[in-house]
């Protein structure tokens, strides 16, 4: 699941290491446009339900934070 | 009875001494009645629309409430004998069902909302004014408009949102909510709150806090410093240019467009400050609403540091609602595909930003000149989204230090210039008046005359002193904003640092300063909080 979150990553910044990185928002890498773009491809790609709840910092501040977000909603209903 | 009056000092004393003498479980019984007797004492039939408005969206929300435990419960019950899509789908009909409480909840507070304050308007700009009055010229159609509408109404849709996002549980308390909707010092003109930050603090118990009282009135004392001393002191001035702005041309607009700037902001933050500050006396917090503003680096950033409570309120209910809908989505994604990542990102943000400015400017009015208004900040921030990479590479060429003092000094005058303009639109009297405003700025001739006869303090009879004392003001609402810049508060410093008596010495110095050169107006000649209007 990381490699295809990593390959969604790369189509919005291709210039970052999405592998180390763990400050993505915090570190202002990415801005709320790039994560609305992001949610809609997870969306699509997972057929999860990302909702303004979880629009915040450490949802999106790594790869593997956004894998653990994935892997909650997905045992969500 | 308005804030800067001796009256509304008074019935804070008397509702501070009640607050710490009732048992704490009805501190927000005393909160609630002290906000209806504010309420009834500027307006009695208004009462009836914040009343209506705090139950039905109490019941609305408990309504929402309902329908979310009826899903959880359905799931839980149904988890093994159906599958996760049948699941799914099923959670999807319970949030379509709260989605249209929402939506009737949301049209009847708006729908109030647009009935009292654009009605008015609509009719009285048309021939239906003529039909209504066709005897009288003068006579304009008006009905009551809700002292606080804009606020409350805002507050209660946040929070019914909020619920329905499952943010937070729907209150069972009516009387704690309607109090929440109807707190006395922030109902004339906010800040906007939050349910899950003001709200909840109602449920607490609040002891007497010596040090958070002190700081509480330290505030108070400074938002009268700066609406009284500065704000209604510069009030004459700025009506004379604005009203008479057919007489006045070339440094006279402009004048008057920075002393506006001044007045604005310091009747506004002034009287936040007046409110955090009594909100404080009764131990309750009440969100930032600015930080100071003009400071910013661009006009985005400016939208971040003014009235901070109306634009996260756009940013989590307008911008974000707009941003997590399918066809945005879809939409932003094609424009990604199709035009790369730079402008494919740029072309949804318009659409966005525009919904957000739009909305605030038609927050303030149904005139055409708060359209344009909202029109003219979100071009601005487009625009420079747009001239974002060549603004990048000519300061790169140019070998410019973004960080360095003096580019920070000049971005902070350029956004300070491009908002003049918007400043020139929510103030004036129409379009037509606006335009004519700026373009008169380039005939210099009686401006002239102006500065050899030295009549420049005549205007609004502010006299020399008056237009002196406005000035040592604002130097100090500079000093004191740029040492907060640099991360040191005052109060901090004085209650911490400085000894009991000349700490005393210096507040009371302060206070007798305030009182002296403070411009008093009593009976109709009170001169309201600005925002009290929208």
């Amino acid at each position: 699941m990381k490699e295809k979150v990593i390959e969604i990553l790369k189509g919005i910044r291709s210039d970052i290491d999405f592998e180390t990185e763990d400050q993505l928002i915090d570190g202002n890498i990415i801005d709320s446009f790039d994560v609305v773009s992001l949610i809609g491809d997870l969306t699509d790609e997972f057929d999860v339900d990302i909702t303004v709840n979880d629009m915040i910092p450490e949802n999106f501040n790594s790869a593997d934070a956004i894998v653990a977000l994935i892997q909650r909603l997905e045992d969500e209903i | 009875m308005s804030f800067p009056t001796v009256t509304f000092l008074l019935f804070v004393a008397a509702t501070v001494l009640i607050y710490y003498i009732v048992p704490k479980r009805f501190q927000w019984v005393i909160l609630l009645i002290a906000s209806y007797i504010f309420y009834l004492s500027n307006t009695i039939p208004g009462v009836i629309f914040i009343l209506f408005t705090t139950i039905i969206t109490y019941l609305f929300a408990l309504r929402m409430d309902k329908i979310s435990d009826k899903c959880a419960t359905f799931i839980a019950d149904n988890k093994e004998a159906l599958s996760k899509d049948e699941l799914k789908a099923a959670k999807k009909k319970f949030n379509n069902k709260k989605k249209t409480w929402l939506v009737i909840l949301i049209l009847i507070n708006l729908g109030i909302l647009a009935t009292v304050k654009y009605v008015p308007a609509i009719i009285n700009s048309t021939s239906i004014r003529d039909m209504l009055y066709p005897d009288d010229s003068e006579r304009m159609f008006k009905i009551l408009v809700p002292l606080g509408i804009s606020f409350y109404t805002f507050t209660t849709i946040g929070y019914a949102i909020d619920v329905y996002r499952n943010k937070y549980r729907a209150t069972r308390h009516i009387g704690k909510f309607a109090l929440f909707v109807s707190f006395f010092p922030s109902i004339i003109q906010g800040p906007i709150s939050r349910f899950d930050d003001v709200g909840v603090q109602y449920n607490q118990p609040h002891k007497f806090d010596y040090d958070n009282f002190v700081k509480g009135l330290e505030l108070i004392l400074w938002g009268f410093f700066k609406k009284l001393v500065v704000a209604d002191r510069l009030h004459p001035f700025v009506a004379e240019i604005f009203n008479d702005y057919a007489n006045y041309d070339g440094i006279i607009p402009i004048l008057g467009l920075l002393m506006y700037s001044l007045q604005i902001y310091s009747d506004f933050s002034g009287c936040i400050d007046i409110t955090r500050g009594v909100a404080a006396l009764f131990g309750i917090e009440l969100p930032l609403n600015f930080e100071r503003p003009y400071f910013a680096r661009s006009v985005a950033e400016y939208w971040r540091r003014w009235h901070i409570t109306l634009g996260n309120w756009m940013r989590d209910y307008v911008f974000f609602s707009v941003m997590f809908s399918r066809p945005y989505s879809k939409f932003s994604r094609f424009s990604r595909k199709k035009f790369g990542n730079t402008y494919g990102k740029i072309i949804p943000n318009f659409i966005t930003t525009y919904a957000v400015f739009l909305s605030i400017g038609i927050w303030h009015g149904a005139s055409l000149n708060y359209v344009l208004y909202g029109f003219y900040n979100a071009t601005i921030i487009v625009g420079g989204m747009l001239l974002q990479p060549l603004n990048d590479k000519i300061t790169t060429k140019l070998k410019i230090n973004k960080e360095s003092p003096n580019w920070q000094f000049f971005e902070i005058v350029r956004t300070f210039t491009i908002l003049l303009g918007s400043k020139l639109l929510a103030h004036s009297a129409s379009v037509v008046d606006a335009w004519y405003m700026f373009t008169s700025i380039f005939d210099l001739e009686r401006t002239l005359s102006y500065i050899k006869n030295r009549t420049l303090f005549e205007l609004g009879s502010i006299g020399q002193v008056g237009f002196n004392i406005v000035m040592v003001g604002a130097v100090v609402i500079l000093v004191v904003s740029i040492l907060q810049e640099h991360g040191i508060s005052i109060r901090d410093t004085l209650n911490k640092k400085v000894p009991l008596i000349p700490r005393w010495a210096l507040i009371i110095l302060f206070i007798i300063f305030v009182f002296i050169y403070g411009k008093y107006n009593t009976g109709t000649g009170i001169i309201d909080p600005i925002y009290q209007r929208y």
